[in-house]
C-alpha cells in the first residue's frame, strides 16, 4: 500500500474523515475485496500497536500503585487449605464490599477530592458574582444611585438582631477581614455598626448598630433558647445568598458540627454563601442556632452554631464595652403563628451584612 | 447475597469502561493479595506474582473494553482462573512440575478465554519486540499518533519537523519499517 492510502486509512481509523469521505471508503471496502483484505490488515495493525501502548502505560501504572500493597509476611501459606476453601466465599463477599465502598466514595467525591478546604466558610465574596452581574448592575446602578451605596461592599453575610437596643448577631468569619461594616434590610434599611465581640473559635461576631438614623426598637417578638434542639425537628432560616432575603427549612440533621464539634448542630438545610449568620429558627420561632458553614465532601451538610453557644458569647460581652446592657427578650412572640406568619415578623429583624475592606 | 456482589462487579466493570483508573487501581490493590498466596505458595516469588497478575488484570481491562463483553462471573473469579492458568504455563516453560495448583474458582468458557489471552500474549510480545528494535525517534513518533493520539501538527512540534508534511512521511517510514520488523520471521 502506497503512502497515501496509509493517510487516508489512519484518517479512517481515528475517525477524522468528512462523513463523505467516509461513506466512499465503507463503498470501496464494501466492493473491492482485495482492498478490504489489506486495509483490515492494517486496522488490526493499528489496534495491537495502540494495544501495546496501553499495555506499557498500564504496567507502569501499576507499578506505581504496587508500591503501597503491603509486603507479605513471606511465610509460605498452604493453599488451600480446607478452612480458606471454606471461609473463601465469605472473604470473597467481605473484599467486594470493601470495594463497593471504595467505588461509592469515588463516585461522590470525585470532584471535590482536590479541593483543600474541607469546610466552606458561607459569606458572599461580591466581586465574584459582581463579575457576572455586570451587565445587570449597571442598570441597577442607576436605579440605586439614590440610595447611599457608594462602593459595593467586599464580602456579604447575614446577621439579626439580638436586642432591641440594637445589637446584631453574625458569623465571624463574614466580618473577619473588616474595615467598616453595615447592614441592610427593608424595615430599618441602610446602618451602620462597629464590632463589639468575636469568638473566633465558635465563629460569632456581635455587631452594634451606631449609626443615628436607628431608634432602639424594644423587645423583640422572638427568644434565643438555650436548650438543646431534638434531631430531627423542623427548623428554618432566613438569609441573604443574594441581595433579595432567602427563606429555606430542612431538619436538625446531628448533634454535633464538623468533626464531631460539639459546639454546632449538622443541619439538612439548603444553604449557600451568604447565608453565614443567618438565623435557625424552630417550629415555634425559636433561635436555636446560627448558620456557619458546610461541608465540601458531603452534599447538603450544613451547620450552624448553637444557640446556647451565641448566648454564652453575648452574656460574657463585659459591661464596660457597652453603652447599654444588652436586654434579651424573654417571651416568645411567635409561639402560636404558623410559618408564614413567623416569617413575616422575622424578617424585619434579618439583615444583609456588608463588609467593606481595602484589599 | 451473590447477586449483590454480581451487582456491584458490573458496576467496576462500567466504570472500568468509563476509562476510571482510580476503580482499576483500587481493584489491582484489592485481589493481588489473592494471587499473590497463589504463585508463592507454588513456588514462585513475590515477583512473579506481580508479573502474573499484572497480566491478568490486563487482559481483564482489555475484555472489559471490547464493546460485547459479558461479566459471566465474579471479577475475583476471573482473575484467579487466568493467573492460575497463567502460572501453570509458566512452570510448565521452566520444566517444572506443577504442584497441584486448587482449582477453586473457574468459570465455564475459561478455556476459551485462555486461547484469546495466550494470542493477545504473543501478539503484544512480538509488538513489543519490534518496538523495541525500532528505537527512536520512531518509538515515540508511531506512539504518540497511534496511542497518544497527537494530531500531526502536535507531533510536527514535539519532534521538531519542518512541517506536517514533513512528519507524515516520517510517520509512514516508521510504520513501515515497524510492519517489517513484527511481521517477520
Amino acid at each position: 500500500m502506497d503512502q497515501d492510502i496509509i493517510e487516508m486509512l489512519d484518517q479512517y481509523f481515528r475517525n477524522e474523515l468528512s462523513q463523505e469521505r467516509r461513506r466512499e471508503i465503507d463503498e470501496r471496502l464494501k466492493n473491492d475485496a482485495s482492498f478490504k483484505g489489506e486495509a483490515e490488515r492494517h486496522f488490526a495493525f493499528l489496534q495491537t500497536l495502540e494495544n501495546a501502548g496501553r499495555r506499557a502505560a498500564l504496567k507502569n501504572s501499576f507499578d506505581l500503585i504496587h508500591q503501597h500493597i503491603p509486603a507479605d509476611e513471606r511465610k509460605p501459606v498452604v493453599v488451600p487449605s480446607p478452612g480458606f476453601r471454606r471461609f473463601w466465599p465469605a472473604i470473597a463477599v467481605a473484599a467486594s464490599v470493601a470495594l463497593l465502598s471504595v467505588v461509592t466514595t469515588v463516585l461522590t467525591m470525585q470532584n471535590v477530592s482536590e479541593t483543600e478546604s474541607k469546610y466552606i466558610d458561607l459569606r458572599r465574596n461580591v466581586e465574584q458574582i459582581q463579575r457576572s452581574q455586570k451587565a445587570q448592575k449597571a442598570i441597577l446602578d442607576d436605579i440605586a444611585s439614590k440610595k447611599a451605596d457608594p462602593i459595593a461592599a467586599s464580602y456579604t453575610g447575614t446577621g439579626f438582631m439580638v436586642s432591641g437596643s440594637g445589637y446584631i448577631a453574625t458569623s465571624y468569619h463574614v466580618i473577619r477581614d473588616a474595615d467598616s461594616v453595615y447592614i441592610q434590610n427593608e424595615r430599618f434599611g441602610i446602618l451602620k455598626a462597629i464590632v463589639v465581640r468575636t469568638d473566633q473559635v465558635n465563629d460569632v461576631a456581635i455587631l452594634k448598630i451606631d449609626d443615628p438614623a436607628f431608634t432602639p426598637s424594644g423587645q423583640l417578638p422572638f427568644v434565643i433558647t438555650s436548650a438543646q434542639s431534638d434531631l430531627g425537628a423542623g427548623v428554618f432560616t432566613l438569609g441573604f445568598p443574594r441581595e433579595e432575603i432567602v427563606y429555606g427549612e430542612g431538619t436538625i440533621s446531628a448533634a454535633t458540627g464538623y468533626k464531631q464539634n460539639v459546639t454546632a448542630y449538622q443541619i439538612a438545610v439548603p444553604v449557600n454563601p451568604g447565608n453565614s449568620g443567618g438565623p435557625l429558627v424552630n417550629q415555634t420561632g425559636e433561635v436555636v442556632g446560627m448558620i456557619s458553614g458546610i461541608q465540601t465532601e458531603a452534599l447538603g451538610a450544613a451547620f450552624a452554631v448553637k444557640s446556647n453557644i451565641l448566648l454564652d458569647v453575648i452574656n460574657n460581652i463585659p459591661a464596660d464595652s457597652l453603652g447599654k446592657s444588652i436586654q434579651l427578650s424573654r417571651y416568645n412572640r411567635l409561639k402560636n403563628h404558623d410559618r408564614t406568619q413567623q416569617v413575616k415578623r422575622l424578617r424585619d429583624y434579618v439583615f444583609m451584612v456588608k463588609v467593606y475592606n481595602q484589599r | 447475597m451473590s447477586s449483590q456482589v454480581h451487582y456491584i462487579d458490573e458496576l467496576i466493570v462500567s466504570e472500568i469502561r468509563l476509562k476510571n483508573d482510580r476503580i482499576l487501581h483500587e481493584l489491582y490493590k484489592l485481589h493481588f493479595p489473592m494471587i499473590r498466596r497463589l504463585v508463592m505458595a507454588n513456588s514462585g516469588s513475590e515477583h512473579e506474582a506481580k508479573d502474573i497478575y499484572q497480566d491478568a488484570i490486563i487482559a481483564f481491562y482489555e475484555r472489559c473494553q471490547q464493546p460485547d463483553f459479558q461479566l459471566s462471573c465474579k471479577i475475583s473469579t476471573y482473575l484467579y482462573a487466568v493467573s492460575r492458568r497463567l502460572w501453570l504455563k509458566r512452570l510448565n516453560e521452566k520444566k517444572w512440575t506443577p504442584m497441584s495448583i486448587h482449582e477453586a474458582d473457574v468459570f465455564p468458557d475459561i478455556d476459551t478465554e485462555m486461547v484469546r489471552v495466550d494470542e493477545n500474549e504473543a501478539n503484544m510480545g512480538r509488538m513489543q519486540l519490534a518496538l523495541s528494535q525500532l528505537g527512536e525517534p520512531c518509538n515515540s513518533v508511531l506512539l504518540d499518533f497511534y496511542f497518544n493520539k497527537f494530531t500531526m501538527e502536535e507531533i510536527t512540534g514535539k519532534f521538531g519537523y519542518t512541517n506536517t508534511d514533513t512528519a507524515k512521511n516520517q510517520k509512514y517510514k516508521c510504520l513501515q519499517r515497524l510492519k517489517k520488523l513484527f511481521f517477520a520471521k
